[in-house]
């Protein structure tokens, strides 16, 4: 069953008619081409389909596409800053935070939505913004490293 | 994925009136972190029939937390973040606020609903036991003006089965707010890890302290029961008392002991009687801000 939605991703507007049973993440990735939300665990266990909706770090598999009808949202195509990488994905490739790379765009999502509204966050407020991104291959130390170093240069 | 229609409306009256109308073939969506779950699954859950999802998160009516003099009325579709940040809860419902902020993960409270929570029953739900705790009444509404109001321990009648009419919808949460002089509370959690994971065992303690006594006390167990209630027998064991360590670890024995004369022996007994009685003793030295060892 379709249905007619309006909502704006990346500061674009779009007007799609789609499938009811589509969740948020299928329509950035199948409707829009924006591949570069994952797909993890499909349950909200994992955070690597994890966007902004409205200033809100949000799993994308748990959103029905009706649910984003004249909402903003923002993912991770939307962090580049004049055709370059922004800051904190500037230091994320510095520090090593990016190994397999599967859990990035969540984890800078829930960076960048944190610090969208504290500009300054404590270690254990950037612990509390990532405990739902899980990151199976650094150890989380090198992403809160990357943190660190964007929150003092910014 | 299960197929349905999704709709959504712009007042409360207008959602009744089509769910009245719709009642066998629908379902509410609050919020949906665990319902988008089960519609993906295509669990039986849903029952057969059912091809309409009806979301009601945005409606204004159900949103917001207001101090109405005697009580607070919480929107049922106040989300898990804004109740946990919410001054109005942390000041009279501190346990409420602790357990808000330990559901899931931040994506998953900025999302569920308090009333998603509730309506749908699980027995690891975090916000019931501190409902409980804290004697909560829900409002559920229905067409054409009719509502009634229904005490937390009387709606949830077991696991993932509540009293709740298929053309009603709970529309908020009213708590009274009770003359602590000096309240202590607690909400402790056991999951497999921090964020993320589902309750395996909780606990939420709420009370009064006067003159050094417990007062006032109410202790309810998330997870272990079939049915949430408070555990009176260790209710009455401590109020009146000093919050001492020997006293505390005699309420944790008869909490565990309560808890598994209802439930029996099961295969998870050797693991979850003495879990949740060190779970309990850890709760109420947190409570008391007793030293541990």
């Amino acid at each position: 069953m379709l249905i007619h939605i309006k909502f704006n991703v990346n500061g674009k507007h779009y007007d799609i008619k789609t499938d009811t049973n589509k969740r948020l993440l299928d329509v950035l990735r199948d409707d829009l081409r924006l591949t570069g939300t994952k797909e993890g665990c499909s349950v909200g266990e994992c955070g690597a389909c994890t966007v902004i909706i409205n200033g809100e770090a949000v799993n994308s598999c748990m959103v029905l596409a009706g649910q984003i009808n004249g909402k903003n949202i923002i993912t991770v195509e939307g962090l580049e800053e004049n055709g370059e990488l922004s800051l904190l994905q500037k230091n994320f490739l510095k520090h090593g935070a990016v190994q397999c790379g599967f859990c990035t765009p969540g984890m800078l999502m829930s960076i960048k939505a944190l610090m969208d509204k504290n500009p300054n966050p404590t270690d254990d407020e950037i612990k509390d913004a990532i405990a739902g991104n899980l990151c199976r291959c650094t150890g989380y130390k090198q992403i809160i490293d990357a943190t660190r170093e964007t929150i003092k240069s910014s | 994925m299960r197929e349905f229609d999704f709709f959504q409306f712009n007042r409360l009256g207008e959602t009744l009136e089509f769910v009245r109308k719709q009642k066998h073939t629908l379902k509410i969506l609050a919020g949906g972190t665990d319902l988008v779950i089960e519609l993906r699954k295509n669990s039986p859950k849903l029952g057969e029939f059912m091809d309409k999802v009806v979301d009601i998160t945005n409606l204004k009516e159900l949103k917001g937390i207001d101090d109405e003099g005697d009580y607070i009325d919480i929107g049922a579709c106040c989300t898990h973040s804004e109740i946990a940040q919410n001054e109005i809860i942390k000041k009279y419902f501190p346990a409420l606020s602790q357990a808000c902020s330990s559901v899931g993960c931040l994506q998953t409270r900025n999302v569920g609903t308090i009333g998603g929570n509730v309506v749908n029953a699980s027995p690891s739900a975090d916000t019931i036991p501190a409902l409980t705790a804290y004697d909560a009444e829900l409002l559920l509404v229905k067409d054409h003006g009719e509502e009634r109001t229904v005490k937390i321990t009387d709606f949830v009648k077991g696991p993932y089965k509540t009293v709740i009419k298929k053309d009603e919808i709970l529309a908020s949460i009213i708590i009274k707010k009770t003359a602590f002089s000096n309240q202590k509370s607690v909400f402790d959690k056991l999951g497999r890890r921090n964020a993320l994971s589902i309750t395996r065992i909780s606990v939420c303690g709420v009370c009064d302290i006067e003159n050094n006594s417990i007062k006032n006390i109410r202790i309810v167990p998330g997870a272990v029961l079939s049915k949430f209630r408070r555990i009176t027998k260790a209710e009455e064991f401590l109020n009146g008392k000093e919050p001492e360590k020997e006293i505390l670890k005699k309420a944790a024995e008869i909490i565990s002991q309560d808890v598994f004369d209802e439930v029996g022996q099961r295969w998870s007994t050797p693991y979850k009687q003495p879990v949740l009685e060190k779970m309990a003793y850890g709760a109420l030295c947190k409570m008391f801000g007793v030293n541990l060892k």
